[in-house]
């Protein structure tokens, strides 16, 4: 770490730059996007946290607009697909074909849209579970195999993906796997009064918005790698390494022969005895203090705090959690649930 | 960055360690205390005014609980012992450092690279030292448990003062209330035996209070009207046989829990002794007055020839005692200085104990026709305040001959004379006391035995 961090040069100065581009950022953002301040920050979160975010909200309200936003911000190559039930994985991974060449014939892989920095997957519930799968390999390990051959993705590489919940009629709802690889997930609500009469005055002019790039073209994927370097520096003390894991570990049912709860003391919550099915992951764990750290950063901290664990636990682990059919019937929101399991949590690291 | 000392602010984790680890030792150690002086407070009250048996329930209670509470104190401060990373976290919190301490300390050096972001966390934490610095954050003064724990000993002392048990009823009204023995319970006989087990064991050094104890229990319950001190059996039985109204001691657990635990009694007594020890006098003595309500017959050398007649086997033992006993008790010394006194004042000296009666003579306890019944309710404490002024004023004199007493199974006591001198003592005509309780009083001065 010491060299790498020696040519990077002051630790302070890193710091300082790394909230100058995040503001940056959020600023060119919300030059277009009006409003969803807290969903944009959650996925500029992700982006340097190197996860990715699943974007929930009903049409309209500017899922697409956002990661296009970002995208152009960034300065980075932005790749789109629309998911519908026939979209196959090789429309999304790319595949081989034959090329002639020479008197010859070969197989050549053509580089499907996940070859990109920023993917923007659209109602990926729509697309049948095995294309849904075909997103697996590319987001937990940045690299597609096809054909027995595996394409390492470009970095960064970061998933956009977008979720209609009131359309359910012949969707797909996504796999916990494939839930599991989104480090957070953001719930896009309806503007208020305020933003939505200027969402009609700002689109509705003759000069729209635009947004300016942060970086350079050439330097934008060098300097996101660069930052998101600097945000897994962030130290962690170790009883907050504990309580992370501690609230992971709570989101769990106590009578679950999957949940390790029951067995080492972690309280657990009533609501969650009763509602989930299975708690959080490990991702869980990783999205908690990674998000953490990107908190930290923005608080100029080279440290990790309880609070910036808890300013993430929502977004990084309420969508971990499988819900029974009573959660359904009572209409359970998973959030709540977390919010329970902090507080019952929050004197164990005080 | 660099200017920022790690050792600067290593040593000051652990100037706030020590002064919180102090702080809390302090704090839970006043706790126990507190705690432990409040039980003693309540024992002391038991001691001073509760029965035997309460007193027993309470000793080992409050031995039991200050036992286990000391080791509960004991292993919570040992839980709760705080390391430097305990430190740091805690400063963290009361200073609201973001958990930069505890993240610092929780790294292998304390110089990180300058590259590392540990680097920020300690020039930051470096720069707030003023926010967390040790006198801040555990200022060295008293916690609250302290004040508590002074409070308790302050109630503590406030519960030394207290009186002994309030005072007897009038002796009146004990000498016209009817003797009723119970019919369910057969009357124990007296016990020469007991007795003389009893007297031996006053007449040994150190054991004052076990010959109060043992000759009280010795005395024959139908003789002392069923009324003794406390921790006699016959207290159980007072109120059938005396009449008296139930007192709440008589209500509370039997005496005989008491009589089975000795270590308790004989801390009663000592408790007693040391914090009243007049007091205590004057109860045993009115405790004997009420075992004596009977009415004398004019003459003085007669009526204590039949006193010492039915209090054969007791004097028996008051006699061993004196026989064997080669110390003197308080009361004994006090009467001696008494009669040394008043040789020393010119009064002719006469033999003591043998000029009473309530016809036209005098007796020790002043002129018969100044001795009405209105002021004998006065009769204890006052015997108390001259025993006391006694004790205080005068060396210790020199022995007065004194006649043996008749061996066990004798009846016949020759009767002690007072002189002149004795009649007009002051210390003694406060004390009015009627003329029938005269061998009560007498037994009193001849039974406060023991080194």
């Amino acid at each position: 770490m010491t060299t790498a961090a020696a040519s990077r040069g002051d630790p302070a100065t890193r710091i300082r730059e790394f909230c100058e581009v995040f503001e940056a950022i959020q600023n060119q953002i919300a030059k277009v996007v009006v409003g969803h301040h807290e969903v944009l920050e959650q996925i500029l979160v992700a982006f340097f946290a190197g996860g990715h975010v699943l974007i929930e909200g009903v049409p309209g309200t500017g899922k697409t607009l956002i990661v296009r936003t970002l995208a152009h911000v960034l300065n980075l190559r932005f790749g789109r697909v629309q998911f519908t039930i026939d979209l196959m994985p090789a429309d999304i991974t790319g595949t081989r074909i034959v090329v002639e060449a020479d008197g010859r014939r070969e197989f050549v892989f053509f580089r499907g849209p996940v070859f990109t920095n920023v993917l923007l997957a659209d109602e990926i519930n729509r697309a049948t579970p095995k294309t849904q799968s075909a997103l697996l390999e590319a987001m937990a390990e940045m690299q597609v195999t096809v054909a027995g051959s595996t394409y390492p993705l470009d970095p960064p590489f970061f998933t956009l993906a977008t979720l209609n919940p009131i359309e359910m009629e012949g969707t797909y709802p996504l796999p916990e796997a494939q839930l599991d690889r989104f480090l957070f997930k953001a719930i896009l609500s309806y503007p208020s009064a305020a933003e939505m009469r200027e969402i009609l005055s700002s689109t509705t002019s003759a000069e729209l918005p635009e947004s300016q790039p942060v970086f350079a073209a050439e330097e934008a994927p060098r300097r996101v790698e660069a930052l998101k370097s600097l945000v897994r520096e962030v130290l962690v003390a170790p009883h907050l390494q504990e309580y992370a894991a501690r609230l992971v570990r709570a989101t769990g049912p106590s009578q679950s022969k999957f949940a390790p709860a029951a067995h080492d003391g972690t309280p657990v919550d009533e609501r969650i005895d009763r509602y989930v099915s299975f708690g959080s992951s490990p991702r869980g764990g990783q999205a908690l203090l990674l998000g953490a750290k990107v908190h930290a950063l923005l608080n100029e901290r080279g440290n990790v705090s309880a609070d910036d664990i808890h300013k993430v636990a929502v977004p990084a682990l309420a969508h971990r959690l499988v819900l029974n059919f009573a959660a359904q019937a009572d209409q359970v929101d998973p959030r709540e649930l977390i919010e329970r399991v902090i507080d019952a949590n929050r004197k164990a690291v005080r | 960055m660099s200017e920022s000392d790690p050792a600067d602010v290593a040593g000051e984790i652990q100037r706030a360690r020590r002064r919180l680890n102090f702080l809390s030792l302090v704090d839970r150690s006043c706790t126990t205390a507190s705690v432990c002086l409040l039980a003693a407070t309540a024992l002391l009250l038991l001691a001073l005014r509760g029965s035997p048996g309460w007193f027993s329930i309470g000793l080992w209670l409050s031995v039991t609980g200050a036992a286990l509470l000391v080791l509960h104190t004991a292993s919570t401060t040992y839980n709760a012992w705080m390391s430097a990373a305990d430190t740091a976290r805690e400063i963290d919190r009361r200073a609201a450092l973001d958990d930069r301490l505890a993240t610092l300390t929780s790294l292998e050096s304390l110089k990180p690279a300058d590259e590392s972001l540990a680097a920020v966390v300690l020039a930051q934490a470096a720069s707030m030292r003023e926010q967390w610095a040790a006198r801040r954050i555990a200022p060295l003064r008293p916690p609250r448990s302290v004040y508590l724990a002074a409070a308790a000993a302050a109630l503590l002392l406030t519960a030394s003062f207290v009186e002994r048990e309030p005072p007897p009823p009038p002796l009146s009204a004990v000498a016209e209330k009817p003797r009723q023995p119970h019919p369910a319970q057969p009357r124990p006989q007296g016990d020469a035996s007991k007795l003389h087990a009893a007297a031996q064991a006053a007449a040994e050094p150190g054991a004052t209070t076990v010959s109060q104890n043992a000759l009280s229990e010795s005395l024959d319950p139908a003789e002392n009207g069923g009324s003794s001190t406390d921790g006699h059996p016959a207290m159980a039985r007072a109120p059938q046989e005396t009449g008296m109204p139930d007192s709440p001691a008589d209500r509370l657990p039997s005496s005989s829990l008491a009589e089975g635990d000795p270590i308790a009694g004989r801390l009663q007594e000592l408790i007693r002794n040391a914090l009243r020890p007049s007091q205590r006098d004057a109860h045993s003595r009115a405790a004997l007055l009420r075992a004596e309500p009977q009415p004398r017959s004019g003459n003085g050398a007669t009526d204590d020839a039949r006193a010492a007649r039915a209090q054969g086997a007791r004097r028996d033992a008051f006699g061993g005692e004196r026989r064997t006993g080669a110390q003197m008790s308080p009361e004994k010394a006090a009467e001696s200085r008494l009669f040394s006194l008043r040789a020393r004042t010119g009064g002719a000296h006469e033999p003591a104990g043998g000029a009473g009666g309530n016809g036209d003579k005098s007796t020790i306890f002043g002129k018969a026709e100044a001795r009405s019944g209105t002021d004998r309710r006065t009769f204890p404490i006052q015997l108390s305040g001259s025993s006391r002024v006694i004790h205080m004023r005068f060396e210790r004199p020199q022995q007065p001959p004194r006649d043996p007493l008749p061996a066990a199974g004798a009846v016949e006591a020759e009767p002690q004379k007072v002189s002149e001198v004795d009649i007009e003592d002051a210390a003694f005509h406060r004390a009015a006391i009627p003329a029938e309780l005269e061998p009560a009083l007498r037994r009193i001065f001849v039974t406060r035995a023991g080194p």
